[in-house]
C-alpha cells in the first residue's frame, strides 16, 4: 500500500554506534552505548525513562553540548562539528535556568536569530518577521514586551520554544519542557509541539516524564531501559509490554486500556452504595472510598450503607444501627477512615 | 536608536568634552579657556603656558583618557564572562599580577622605571602584561574546576594575596633606592607619561578595543546562559580566551605605566548599566568607553588639588571616589544580581 506520509518524513538526524557518558582525566563513565537512532521530520518523539536513565546526557550529546564517548551524531549537512552551522539545524530548549537581565521576551526570542545576524547581532527586516511569526505560533504576542524575569514557568517555557522556532532549524530538541508546569500548561505545550511537528514538519524530540501525554501525542517513543533505547510507536510498545517493563516496579499499576498508571490500593473493606441515579456525586465518592480501601458492594446487608440524599444534599450513612449525616465527602471519609 | 538613548549619549559626550578641557585648564597654574585654545591652535612656542600644556598636561590628559578606555572595558568583559558584579581587574588579582611583573622588572632587572628608552618602557609593559596574564590564567584554570563564581572570586583574591606577598619579599631584599621607586609607582600617577609610553599604551588599547568589538555579540548571547550560548553557535572557549587576553593586556599595560589604579574597572560598567538600564553590550561597551575617561579626568582634576602645587596620588583619588560609587549603586537598586 502506498504511503505518502512516509515520503514527507525525511531523516534529519541519526546516530551511528553512539556511546554517551562522562569522561574525565582518570576515568570514563558510560551511560549508554551502541545507540543507532533516527529522528524524522514531521514526527514528535518522546524520550522516556526513569530518573537517572540518561535522558539529559543523550540530549546534551545530540546537541553537541557534550562530546560523545565514541560513535557520532550525523546531520544531513554533515557539519555536526561546527557549532555555528549546527545552530541552524538544531534548536535546543534546556532545563537550565535562564537569567537574562533586562531582556524582554522579544529580545529572548530574537536571540534565536544569532546564527544568522551580522557581527553586531543586528536584526534585518526578515529577521524581525521570523521572530514575530515564532511569537505568533506559540501564542505569546501579549507577552512580547514583558521582562523575562516577570514570566511564569509556563510562559517562560513557551518563550524558549519561540526562541527555538526563531532559529529556523529543522530539528528542535527539548529537555523536559513540561516539568514544573501545571496540567493546563503541560497539555498546552504538548499540543503545541505536536502541531509544530505535523503542521510545520519539524523533527521534534522531547524528554518527558508525562507518560500519559506522551502516549497521546507522540508519533514515536524512545524508551530508555538502562541497556539501550527501545524505539516504537507508543501503542506498539504497550502491546509488546516494553513500556511496562521500563517502568517495571510499577507495572501492576499500569492500566492497559488507558495507557496510564493508576494508584492501586488493596480493597479489603466493603460498603453498600445506593446507586439510583449514577450521579457525579456517586462516581466521585466511589473514588474517595477506594483511596481508603473500600470496595462498593451491591449487597444491601452490608454493615455500612451509604446514599446520596438529593433533597438535603447530604450523605446519609448507616453504620450498623447508627445513622449519620455528612455535608461533604471529606467529612464522610474522615469518619470511615477511623 | 531611540531618542532617550541619543540624549543620554549626547549628554555623556558633552560631559567628556568638558572634562577634557577642564583637565587641561586645572592645575597648579590656572590656564583660562581662551589661553588654552590659543596654545592648542597656534600657540606661542616657548611661553611657560605652552610648555605646561604640551609637555605636562596634554600627556596626562591623554593618559587619563586611555586608562579610562582600558580599565572599564577590561572590567566589563570580565564581569560578563564571570557573570559576577564584583569581577574586575583588581578584584580578580590581575592588577596584583601586573604589580608583581613590575616589581620583578624594577627590583631584579634594576633598570630604572624612570629610564626613558622605548626598550625599557616596552619590556616593563611586557613584564606587567605577563604578570597579569599569569594570574588570570591561574584564576581561569581554577574556574574550570569550580563552577560557582563566589569561590572563583575568593581564589582570585588568594592569588592576589600570593602575588602581593611575593612583591613584599622582593621589596624586603631590594635596596632602599629601588624600594622607593617601586613605592612611588604603587601610588599611581598620570603625570610621568612620556610620549613614547603613550604610544605603546595607545596602540595596545586600540588593538584591544578593536578585538573587544568582536566580543559584543557572543557576550550578549552569554547573558542567557552558557549552554544556550553554545547551542546558538557561540564558541565559548574562544571567547573566554579572547577576554583573558584583552583584559590582561589592558590591565597589564595600564598598571605598568600608571600604577595599580583601583575601582575604575569595576565601577564604570555598573554606572553604565545603571544609566542605560540595559545589559546589551552594544550599548554598554560604548557607554563604558565614554564614562571611563570622564571618571579618570575628574579624578585627575581632584588629584591636582586646584590652586595648590602638590598632587595627590591618583590611586587614592579613584578609590575614594570609586568605592562610594559602588556603594551608591548597590543602595540604588538593592538587587545588583538582577542585572546579570
Amino acid at each position: 500500500m502506498p504511503n505518502t506520509k512516509q515520503n514527507s518524513q525525511q531523516e534529519c538526524l541519526s546516530t551511528a554506534n553512539l556511546s554517551i557518558g562522562y569522561r574525565n582525566v582518570e576515568s570514563q563513565h558510560t551511560v549508554l552505548e551502541n545507540l543507532n537512532l533516527s529522528l524524522y521530520s514531521g514526527q514528535l518523539v518522546a524520550l522516556l525513562g526513569a530518573n537517572g536513565s540518561g535522558k539529559s546526557t543523550l540530549i546534551r550529546t545530540l546537541c553537541s553540548l557534550q562530546s560523545a564517548l565514541s560513535g557520532e551524531v550525523i546531520l544531513p549537512s554533515n557539519m555536526g562539528k561546527n557549532t555555528a552551522s549546527m545552530a541552524k539545524e538544531i534548536a535546543v530548549v534546556l532545563t537550565s535556568h535562564v537569567y537574562a537581565p533586562h531582556f524582554r521576551v522579544y529580545d529572548m526570542v530574537s536571540s534565536g536569530r544569532y546564527p544568522y545576524t551580522n557581527w553586531l547581532g543586528k536584526l534585518s527586516k526578515q529577521d524581525h518577521e521570523i521572530v514575530e511569526h515564532a511569537i505568533h505560533l506559540v501564542g505569546i504576542e501579549h507577552l512580547a514586551k514583558r521582562l523575562v524575569h516577570q514570566l511564569s514557568d509556563g510562559e517562560r517555557q513557551k518563550m524558549m520554544i519561540a526562541k527555538a522556532l526563531a532559529q529556523s532549524s529543522s530539528i528542535i530538541i527539548l529537555d523536559e519542557p513540561t516539568s514544573h508546569l501545571d496540567i493546563v500548561n503541560r497539555v498546552e505545550i504538548t499540543k503545541l509541539l505536536q502541531k509544530l511537528a505535523t503542521v510545520d514538519n519539524k523533527a521534534i524530540l522531547m524528554a518527558t516524564h508525562d507518560l500519559d501525554l506522551a502516549i497521546q501525542s507522540a508519533n514515536r517513543l524512545w524508551l530508555m531501559d538502562g541497556n539501550g533505547v527501545e524505539v516504537g510507536a507508543p501503542e506498539d510498545l504497550i502491546l509488546n509490554s516494553k513500556l511496562q517493563k521500563v517502568f517495571g516496579a510499577l507495572s501492576s499499576d499500569f492500566d492497559h486500556f488507558t495507557g496510564s498508571f493508576k494508584i492501586n490500593i488493596a480493597l479489603n473493606k466493603t460498603i453498600y452504595l445506593a446507586q439510583n441515579n449514577a450521579s457525579l456525586e456517586e462516581i466521585w465518592v466511589e473514588k474517595a472510598l477506594k483511596k481508603i480501601g473500600y470496595r462498593i458492594s451491591e449487597n444491601t446487608d452490608e454493615a455500612l450503607k451509604l446514599n446520596w440524599n438529593k433533597e438535603d444534599s447530604t450523605w446519609h450513612l448507616k453504620d450498623n444501627n447508627a445513622f449519620f449525616q455528612f455535608e461533604n465527602i471529606g467529612d464522610l471519609i474522615d469518619y470511615l477512615a477511623n | 536608536m531611540n531618542f532617550s538613548l541619543k540624549l543620554k549619549f549626547g549628554i555623556i559626550l558633552s560631559l567628556l568634552l568638558i572634562a577634557i578641557l577642564g583637565d587641561l585648564m586645572v592645575g597648579s597654574t590656572w590656564i583660562s579657556f581662551g589661553d588654552l585654545v590659543n596654545i592648542l591652535v597656534d600657540g606661542k612656542v616657548g611661553s611657560p603656558e605652552y610648555f605646561i600644556v604640551w609637555e605636562l598636561r596634554l600627556t596626562k590628559t591623554i593618559a587619563a583618557i586611555l586608562i579610562g578606555f582600558g580599565l572599564p572595558v577590561s572590567g566589563l568583559l570580565l564581569q560578563s564572562l564571570f557573570r559576577n558584579p564584583l569581577a574586575g581587574p583588581f578584584v580578580l588579582g590581575i592588577s596584583s599580577g601586573a604589580s608583581l611583573g613590575v616589581a620583578v622588572f624594577v627590583m631584579l632587572g634594576g633598570a630604572g622605571i624612570f629610564a626613558s628608552s622605548i626598550l625599557v618602557s616596552g619590556s616593563l609593559s611586557l613584564f606587567s602584561i605577563l604578570g597579569s596574564l599569569m594570574v588570570l590564567l591561574a584564576v581561569m584554570s581554577v574556574s574550570i574546576k569550580v563552577n560557582d563564581t563566589l569561590s572563583l572570586l575568593i581564589v582570585g583574591l588568594m592569588f592576589g594575596s600570593i602575588t602581593a606577598a611575593l612583591v613584599s619579599v622582593l621589596q624586603y631584599f631590594s635596596s632602599a633606592e629601588l624600594l622607593q621607586r617601586f613605592i612611588i609607582w604603587t601610588f599611581g600617577s598620570l603625570g610621568g607619561f612620556r610620549w613614547h609610553e603613550l604610544a605603546i599604551l595607545g596602540v595596545l588599547t586600540f588593538v584591544s578595543l578593536i578585538f573587544s568589538l568582536a566580543l559584543i555579540k557572543p557576550l550578549n548571547a552569554l547573558l542567557i546562559n552558557e549552554d544556550y550560548a553554545l547551542s546558538l553557535g557561540v564558541s565559548v572557549k574562544r571567547m573566554r580566551l579572547m577576554v583573558i587576553l584583552i583584559s590582561s593586556v589592558l590591565s597589564g599595560v595600564i598598571t605598568a605605566f600608571a600604577g595599580p589604579i583601583v575601582f575604575v574597572g569595576v565601577a564604570i560598567p555598573h554606572l553604565a548599566r545603571n544609566i542605560f538600564n540595559t545589559s546589551d553590550h552594544r550599548i554598554l561597551l560604548p557607554a563604558s568607553l565614554l564614562l571611563g575617561p570622564i571618571l579618570m579626568l575628574v579624578c585627575d582634576m581632584i588629584a591636582q588639588l586646584p590652586g595648590s602645587s602638590s598632587v595627590l596620588p591618583i590611586n587614592s583619588v579613584t578609590a575614594i571616589f570609586g568605592a562610594p560609587v559602588v556603594i551608591w549603586i548597590i543602595l540604588q537598586n538593592k538587587r545588583i544580581h538582577a542585572k546579570y
